[in-house]
C-alpha cells in the first residue's frame, strides 16, 4: 500500500496519544499496570485526595468512599468502554450495512420498509428503551450491546443506502451485469468495496457516541452491573460527594471526555483524509 | 442465409411512465424507443446515430438485457434474450459484451486490472488460475497493454489506457457481438483513432460484430458497414454507410450529415440548420415526428400521417419519410 505513510503523516498525533494512554493501553494491560486491585477496599484510606491536593503517591488520583484506588478503577473500566464500543459498533455496522445495501440495491417496497424502521429507531428515545428493557431483564452486558446496536445501526443503514443508490447506477455495475455477475457478487465485489471507507469513518465517529451512551446507561444503573468499574458507574459513585470529594467523579469524567474528544478528532481527520466529499454525517 | 443473424431486433419498444401532478396520480409516458427493427449479420458493424435523448442509450441497454423492453424482442443468434434459460443466458453473457463511454466510470476503482479483465470468465467459466492468467495476459496484449500491468489499479492509467482495459475485459470471453456505447467520445482526439483502429483490428482477428453508438460521424464512417439514424425513439433511416454518406434521403439524415465538418476546406457546403429543439418525447408531434423542424415538408401529410419505414432502391436502404413516396 502506497498510501500508508501518507496517512500516518496526516493523522493527528495528540488524539492518538491520548487514546493510547487513556483507553487502549489500560484496556489491554490493566492487570499489569494498575497500582492497586480495583475491587479491594482499603477502609483506612477512605476518601484520600489526589496527589498535589493533599494526597500521596500511593493513590495518585485519590480513593473513593470505600478506599478503592480511582486510577486503578479507571484503568480497569477502560476495558469495558473499549469492548462495548468495539463490539457494539461492529455489530451495529454489520446490521446497518447489510440492511442499507439491501435497501439501496433492491429499492421499492423493501427500501421503504427498512428506511421507515430506521426513522422509528431514530424517533424512539434510546434511554427510555434501555430503561424498559432493563426493568424486564435486569441490567447486563448483553443489554448494553443491544441498546448500542439499536441506536447506531440506522446511521450506517442510511449512509450505506445513499451510497449504494449512487453506485448501482454507475457504469462499472452495468458492466458487471453484462459480464453476468449475480446481484450478490455485484454487492460484494463492486459496491461494498467502494463504500468501505465511509463505513470506517462512520464507525470511528460513532465510538464517541457509544462511549457516552454506555457511560449514561451505567450512570443510570441500567448499564453494566456493579461492581464492575465502568466509567459511568464511577461517575455515579461520586455524585453525592461531588462538593466535598470532587475527585471521585471528576477523574472518570475526564477519562470519558478525553476519550470521546480524541476519538472524534481522529474520526474527523480520517474522514477528511479518506473522503473530502463526505461532510458531517 | 442459413445462419440466423447475430442480432435481430423486432419492433422493439420501451416506454417509461413518469408520475406527474399532486401525489403522482397522473402519468406521462415517454416513448424512449418506439418500434425499432433491424438486423445485424456476423462480422458486420452497425452504427447508431442521433441527437442526445433520441433513445440510443435505452436501445443499447435493452440489447444488453439491462432493461426489459415494453414490447418487441431482441434475438441473438435466433434466441430471444428475454426468455432465455439459465444456461442460454450464461452463453449470452459471454457472447455479448459492452464497452461504455466513460472509462473513468466503467472501471471499479477498487479492483485490480486483472480482476476487471477476468470478470466474465470468472463468473461464467470454471477456469484454473493458470488458464485464467494466460487468458488475461492474452487479452491485455491484444489491446496493446503489458501483462504485468494486470496488477495495477485503474487510477494508475490514462483515459486511453483505461478504455483499453475496458476493451480487454470485453473481448476476453471471445464474444461474437460487442456493443460500443460511444466508445471514443470521452477520449482525447489524439487517442481516438488509435482506439478505433484497435476495434477494427480486433474485428478482423476475431470476426466479432459491433453495434456502435456514436455522435461523431467520422467514427461512424470509419467503423460502420451500415448506419441507422434515430430520431425521437424511432428509426428514420438505415442503410449502407457509403449510400448514407453519398446519398442521404431522409431530411434529418441530410441535416445531420451537413452538420459535420467538410472534409476539404476548398469544398465548403451549405450546412442545413435545423430550427428549434428536439421535441419532448412525452408529447411527440403528430404525424411525422420530425415535421416541425423539417426543411422539406411536402404538405399536410407530414402533419397527419406517420411515415412508415420503407425500402428505397435497394432493400438494404430504408427510410421513413413521405418525400418521394408519391412517385
Amino acid at each position: 500500500m502506497k498510501k500508508t505513510p501518507k496517512l500516518l503523516g496526516r493523522l493527528p498525533f495528540l488524539p492518538i496519544a491520548v487514546l493510547m494512554i487513556v483507553l487502549v493501553i489500560p484496556a489491554l494491560f490493566a492487570d499489569l499496570i494498575a497500582p492497586h486491585d480495583p475491587f479491594k477496599a482499603y477502609l483506612r484510606n477512605r476518601l484520600q485526595p489526589p496527589l498535589f491536593f493533599g494526597g500521596t503517591t500511593e493513590f495518585i488520583l485519590g480513593t473513593d468512599r470505600l478506599g478503592r484506588d480511582i486510577l486503578s478503577r479507571i484503568m480497569h473500566g477502560a476495558r469495558y468502554a473499549l469492548v462495548i464500543s468495539l463490539v457494539g459498533i461492529i455489530l451495529g455496522a454489520i446490521v446497518g450495512t447489510v440492511l442499507g445495501l439491501i435497501a439501496g440495491y433492491v429499492r421499492g417496497v423493501v427500501d421503504a420498509l427498512i428506511m421507515r424502521v430506521v426513522d422509528i429507531t431514530f424517533a424512539l428515545p434510546s434511554i427510555l428503551l434501555a430503561l424498559a428493557l432493563a426493568a424486564v431483564s435486569g441490567p447486563s452486558f448483553q443489554l448494553v450491546i443491544l441498546v448500542v446496536v439499536f441506536v447506531i445501526w440506522g446511521f450506517f443503514a442510511r449512509q450505506v443506502r445513499a451510497e449504494t443508490l449512487i453506485l448501482r447506477e454507475r457504469d462499472f455495475v452495468a458492466r458487471a451485469r453484462v459480464a453476468g455477475a449475480s446481484d450478490i457478487r455485484i454487492l460484494r465485489k463492486y459496491i461494498l468495496p467502494n463504500i468501505i471507507n465511509t463505513i470506517v469513518v462512520l464507525a470511528t465517529l460513532q465510538i464517541g457516541v457509544v462511549i457516552v451512551l454506555e457511560a449514561t446507561l451505567s450512570f443510570l444503573g441500567i448499564g453494566i452491573p456493579r461492581p464492575i468499574p465502568a466509567w459511568g458507574l464511577l461517575v455515579a459513585d461520586g455524585r453525592q460527594l461531588i462538593v466535598s470529594n470532587w475527585w471521585i467523579s471528576f477523574f472518570p469524567g475526564m477519562a470519558i471526555l478525553l476519550t470521546v474528544l480524541s476519538v472524534n478528532m481522529l474520526g474527523d481527520s480520517l474522514r477528511d483524509w479518506l473522503d473530502p466529499k463526505l461532510r458531517q454525517v | 442465409m442459413s445462419h440466423p443473424p447475430i442480432l435481430k431486433v423486432s419492433n422493439l419498444t420501451k416506454h417509461f411512465s413518469i408520475p406527474h401532478g399532486l401525489l403522482g396520480r397522473g402519468e406521462h409516458t415517454v416513448r424512449a424507443v418506439d418500434d425499432v427493427s433491424f438486423a445485424l449479420e456476423h462480422g458486420q458493424t452497425l452504427a447508431l446515430v442521433g441527437e442526445s435523448g433520441c433513445g440510443k442509450t435505452t436501445l443499447v441497454r435493452m440489447l444488453l438485457r439491462l432493461l426489459d423492453p415494453t414490447s418487441g424482442n431482441v434475438e441473438v443468434e435466433g434466441k430471444d434474450i428475454n426468455t432465455m434459460s439459465k444456461s442460454e443466458l450464461r452463453h449470452f453473457r459471454t457472447n455479448v459484451q459492452a464497452v461504455f463511454q466513460d472509462p473513468w466510470a466503467s472501471l471499479s476503482p477498487r479492483m485490480r486490472v486483472f480482476d476487471i479483465v477476468a470478470e466474465t470468465l470468472v463468473v461464467n467459466d470454471n477456469l484454473s488460475k493458470g488458464e485464467l492468467t494466460r487468458r488475461v495476459d492474452e487479452a491485455l496484449i491484444a489491446v496493446g497493454l503489458r501483462p504485468e500491468q494486470a496488477n495495477y489499479y485503474p487510477h494508475e492509467f490514462s483515459g486511453g489506457q483505461r478504455q483499453r482495459i475496458a476493451i480487454a475485459s470485453a473481448i476476453i470471453a471471445r464474444p461474437k457481438l460487442i456493443i460500443l456505447d460511444e466508445p471514443v467520445s470521452a477520449l482525447d482526439v489524439s487517442i481516438r483513432s488509435q482506439i478505433m483502429n484497435l476495434f477494427k483490428d480486433l474485428q478482423q482477428d476475431v470476426g466479432c460484430s459491433y453495434v456502435v453508438v456514436a455522435h461523431d460521424l467520422g467514427t461512424t464512417r470509419f467503423m460502420a458497414d451500415r448506419i441507422a439514424v434515430m430520431y425521437l425513439g424511432k428509426l428514420v433511416e438505415i442503410g449502407p454507410t457509403d449510400q448514407m454518406f453519398d446519398d442521404p434521403r431522409h431530411p434529418y439524415t441530410q441535416a445531420l450529415l451537413s452538420a459535420a465538418l467538410p472534409l476539404r476546406v476548398d469544398n465548403p457546403h451549405e450546412a442545413i440548420v435545423l430550427r428549434g429543439d428536439v421535441p419532448s418525447p412525452v408529447n411527440p408531434p403528430s404525424g411525422c415526428p420530425f415535421h416541425p423542424r423539417c426543411q422539406s415538408v411536402i404538405g399536410d401529410i407530414c402533419k397527419t400521417t406517420e411515415p412508415k419505414l420503407r425500402e428505397l432502391e435497394s432493400p438494404e436502404h430504408r427510410m421513413s419519410c413521405h418525400l418521394g413516396s408519391e412517385l
